[in-house]
């Protein structure tokens, strides 16, 4: 018996172990040519995971920076130059992503980086660039500590750009639906027990009460977790006019459909992951009726970009964009080439210069970085996002105004 | 009132636990491995059906049959194939069936992708009891896991295979005296503990997601549940079962949601250090 | 000769525990394997019941070569044993036990089962405690109920690893006539003791096993005047003290 349950205990740490074998590491500097040579193609490497957890997402991101290529190129190139895409899979792991940001710019001799799906990798990454001095656009990696790291030592990462989205915007993208749609004075969150999920809930919060909207409770449920019967009933207690839904992992496909199943009377918006996912809402029949959701885009006409992106994504890999992988990739791409044909040389000073002082076209509205700490400005007149509802399996755009597809469909059962 | 809705909500998750433990126990008691690629089989049920169903377009019960008796075949290979060479070294079992468990992970990925997938519910709707409300999906899965644990009980009552089982289970050198075939039984056992994750799998997965890790978290389960009710006790660890769903349900709502986990494992550790043996375990205290 | 083992070895890692033993025992004889603590009496009985594969050699048991045989199907033939330390089903009773010995009995199609386990239990002295479970009986009766359990499945030959092994001289008596009993039942007998004394009257043959070999085998009388066992038993040749000690 003792035996037994020491081995049980060998299992744990194993199990622990596992969990926790991502570890970070200090990087070296690294040499970096600047190849002027109009005949020389412009390199960019693109850090993007294809294995590992996040290897699905990969994919998505190359089909979506083949297309700016494709289309920098027919326009004449970066100044003549002709833009060479360079992947390489960092497993969405600090370790390879290091690596593979050396490997690109030392023997591929890349002019500069785009990618990093993780805050992790973008931080470690973003060392190596700025010791090698090479531009580097960080397109998917969220967290707030990426904007700190430049804006307290702006001048060694002089090259760095946060072209994602910062954890504020997730939650500034879900607002307009207490503000605008719902009116609600009050929302509850339910969310996953997970360091992301907290941060998004804390600045929710601020921003909620800046504008006028309380929190009447939350719940922080396990990510394992397969039964929400006790959530379900504390929502229904605290009577909110809205639920905001953080749980974007697994459990959520289970909490969004004991909610519809318990026709909870309230509107629910997530902020991302599972249950925004076209591929996971296939199977789930009328139980992803009714769901809200914010998205990063989508194919309305944001910017004269946008729907014609989006056709010709669909047309060229035959699937639908995700409004994020794909989007941010392309975009941090067409951010690079315009603001070097804007300063008009390849010099990389001139570069900085310009990506801090001018603004850019993306497909999700207009890039304007802040001059500290090199973050894309969200809001009207600058990036923006939509606001989506599922309603028999379809994303029904539901806000902004000005391209959505109807207002917000309500459940019968809603009050 | 909310205390009523509480209980059946966690009554309800209950069976499935048990069905998903029953086999882990079986397993434990027959074979004296500690298994940790029982989740797999967890996982298997669920991609088959989504295969049958999905794919093939075949209707759930023709589906959900298929996936556990593919199940039970693959269990029987590994067993053959794999553990029975080192079935006597309880460490390499760990490390083996660890490793085998993320190959098949992996070989998951590579068939088929690693997006998350859903099943349709096969009962929509909830019924209104008074005010309580029975999710009438999880009804049915609960119904049909009722049904498959008492048949496994009867048959280890009644069979002379449940019965050579309960002998290996209880004293297996006593067991190869009396001529019973050891290595058969635990062959059959291991295949009877794959049937029993993938048919909790078949019940759960048109209402949870399905994905290719899934299976870790049932097994982390699992394994508390026998632990608490006492290794290779099938009494205990139903009882178990139930204790940990209720145990989940009623702290999330009276304490706090993200305990229920904790909450757990907190009970678990009291009762280990008052009860080395678990709840029901008495076995190997002879 | 209803058994015979040929050139039997058995390794674990570098240690041989057994080595090289041949030899032969006849239909109804009853036979004593004796030898120091750690001499291989217990490993050559799992090669002899298959418990363990031997790493060279055969087992040829009624005319049959067996060495690939698995332990359920000796049994099936007619081969039964039972352990030095008792293996009991904690939740079974005692006539349970009997019982499930019985499903593998040749004959059981033309026996009565409730009969042959009053019978059984009899001849044991456990017919009192028949619906008691085996968690709840002492060491003597575990002995008893463990020789019970090998009789049901009906063999031809009993291997006996130390019987008496804890015992007091009350429950070995007993013992030793429930053993007497099966031999005029036709049943040959191995039996493992560490203490000659125990079965000097019983036996008909003694083998001497010493560090994995055959030292010596004879009757008993033979044995006991040994030089070669006493040295053996004592590292010295005092066959008067070895007299004691055996
Ligand atoms: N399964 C095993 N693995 C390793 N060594 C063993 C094993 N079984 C027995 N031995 C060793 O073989 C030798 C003979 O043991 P055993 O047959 O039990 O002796 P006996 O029964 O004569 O006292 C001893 O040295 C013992 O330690
Ligand atoms: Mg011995």
């Amino acid at each position: 018996m003792v035996k037994r349950n020491k081995l049980f205990a060998v299992a744990m740490v194993l199990f622990l172990l596992v969990g926790t074998l991502g570890c970070s590491s200090q990087s070296q500097s690294g040499s970096g040519d600047s190849k002027d040579n109009p005949k020389q193609p412009y390199k960019i490497g693109l850090l993007i995971p294809m294995s590992g957890d996040a290897g699905d997402h990969g994919q998505i991101m190359i089909d979506g920076a083949k297309i700016a290529q494709e289309e920098i190129n027919a326009a004449g190139g970066i100044l003549g130059r002709q833009v060479e895409l360079i992947p390489f899979d960092s497993a969405a792991n600090t370790e390879k992503g290091v690596t593979g940001a050396k490997k690109l710019i030392e023997q591929d001799k890349v002019d500069a980086l785009v990618g990093t799906y993780r805050t992790g990798v973008a931080l470690a990454v973003m060392d190596v660039a700025a010791d090698a001095k090479i531009p580097f656009l960080i397109s998917m990696a969220a967290s707030d500590e990426i904007r700190n790291k430049i804006g307290k030592d702006n001048s060694y990462y002089k090259y760095v750009f946060k072209v994602a989205p910062d954890v504020a915007d997730y939650t500034a993208n879900l607002l307009p639906f207490l503000t605008d749609i719902t009116k609600a004075k009050t929302y509850y969150y339910a969310a996953e027990n997970t360091a992301w999920a907290k941060q998004l809930g804390s600045v929710m919060k601020k921003q909620a009460e800046a504008a006028g909207i309380k929190l009447v409770g939350e719940a922080y449920v396990d990510t394992s977790a397969t039964e929400f019967t006790a959530t379900i009933m504390d929502i229904k207690k605290a009577n909110p006019d809205v639920v905001v839904c953080g749980i974007i992992t697994a459990p959520g496909v289970p909490f969004a459909k004991q909610y519809y199943d318990a026709k909870v009377p309230v509107p629910m918006v997530v902020t991302s992951g599972v249950l925004t996912i076209p591929n996971t809402i296939k199977n789930m029949g009328a139980q992803s009726d009714y769901i809200s959701f914010g998205l990063f885009n989508i194919d309305k006409p944001i910017t004269d970009l946008t729907v014609p992106f989006w056709e010709k994504f669909q047309e060229k890999y035959g699937y639908r964009g995700t409004g994020f992988n794909e989007v941010k990739t392309y975009d941090s791409i067409r951010i690079l080439a315009e603001a070097i044909n804007k300063a008009g040389s390849f010099d990389k000073d001139a570069l900085a210069k310009t990506l801090e002082t001018e603004q850019f076209k993306g497909l999700a509205g207009t890039y304007k970085f802040d001059e500290t700490d090199h973050q894309a400005k969200w809001g009207e007149g600058y990036v923006n996002g939509v606001l989506a509802e599922w309603k028999d399996g379809k994303a029904q755009v539901i806000w902004p105004e000005n391209v959505r597809d109807s207002a917000l469909i309500r459940a019968p059962w809603w009050k | 009132m909310a205390f009523i809705q509480l209980v059946i909500s966690g009554v309800l998750q209950g069976g499935l636990y048990a069905l998903i433990a029953l086999g882990l126990t079986l397993t434990l008691g027959v074979m004296r491995i500690t298994d940790l690629s029982y989740g797999v089989y967890y996982t298997l049920g669920a991609y088959f059906s989504f295969f049958f169903i999905i794919k093939l377009g075949f209707n759930f019960v023709l589906a959900g049959i298929l996936s556990v008796v593919l199940a039970f075949l693959i269990g029987l290979l590994v067993e053959r194939l794999l553990l029975r060479r080192i079935i006597s070294d309880e460490l390499s079992v760990m490390i083996l069936t660890f490793a085998f468990a993320y190959a098949l992970e992996e070989i998951i990925v590579f068939v088929w992708g690693s997006p998350f997938r859903t099943l349709p519910p096969y009962a929509i709707g909830t019924l209104n009891i008074g005010g309580i409300l029975l999710e009438k999906q999880r009804l049915v899965s609960f119904a049909v896991a009722v049904v498959l644990i008492v048949l496994v009980l009867l048959f280890l009552k009644k069979t002379r295979f449940g019965k050579a089982l309960r002998m290996v289970s209880q004293q297996q050198h006593g067991a190869y005296l009396v001529g019973i075939d050891v290595q058969l039984i635990q062959r059959l056992t291991f295949a009877v503990g794959s049937f029993l994750a993938a048919s909790a799998a078949v019940l759960l997965s048109p209402i949870y997601l399905v994905y290719p890790a899934m299976g870790w978290s049932p097994l982390l389960k699992a394994f508390g549940i026998v632990i608490l009710g006492g290794m290779g006790s099938v009494k205990g660890t139903i009882i178990a079962a139930f204790a940990l769903a209720l145990i989940e349900v009623l702290s999330s709502y009276y304490i706090n949601q993200s305990l229920s986990q904790v909450s757990f494992f907190v009970v678990l550790i009291l009762v280990i250090l008052i009860r080395p043996s678990g709840l029901f375990g008495n076995r190997e205290g002879v | 000769m209803v058994l015979e083992a040929r050139g039997l070895t058995k390794r674990f890692g570098g240690l041989v525990a057994v080595s090289d033993v041949s030899l032969t025992i006849n239909q109804g004889e009853f036979v004593g394997l004796i030898g120091p603590n750690g001499a291989g009496k217990t490993t050559l009985f799992n090669l002899l019941t298959g418990f363990h594969r031997p790493s060279a050699g055969t087992v040829v048991f009624k005319g049959e070569d067996i060495t690939g045989l698995k332990t359920s199907g000796r049994v099936h033939l007619g081969l039964a044993r039972t352990f030095q330390i008792v293996q009991p089903f904690p939740e079974l009773t005692v006539s349970e036990h009997v019982q499930v010995g019985l499903l593998t009995n040749k004959r059981k199609k033309q026996i009565n089962v409730q009969q042959e386990i009053e019978e059984i239990l009899n001849a044991v002295g456990l017919v009192e405690k028949s619906n008691d479970l085996a968690k709840h009986l002492s060491l003597g009766q575990l002995k008893r109920l463990e020789i019970a359990r090998a009789m049901a499945t009906g063999p031809s030959m009993i291997l006996l690893d130390e019987p008496f092994g804890g015992l007091g001289q009350h429950e070995i008596a007993a013992i030793q006539e429930l053993i007497t009993d099966l031999q005029h039942k036709g049943v040959t007998i191995l039996i493992i003791e560490h203490v000659l004394k125990a079965i000097m009257n019983l036996c008909q043959r003694v083998i001497v096993l010493n560090e994995g070999r055959i030292l010596a085998q004879g009757t008993p009388e033979e044995i006991i005047n040994n030089p070669e066992v006493v040295g053996a038993y004592l590292g010295k040749t005092d066959s008067g003290q070895l007299k004691k000690v055996l």
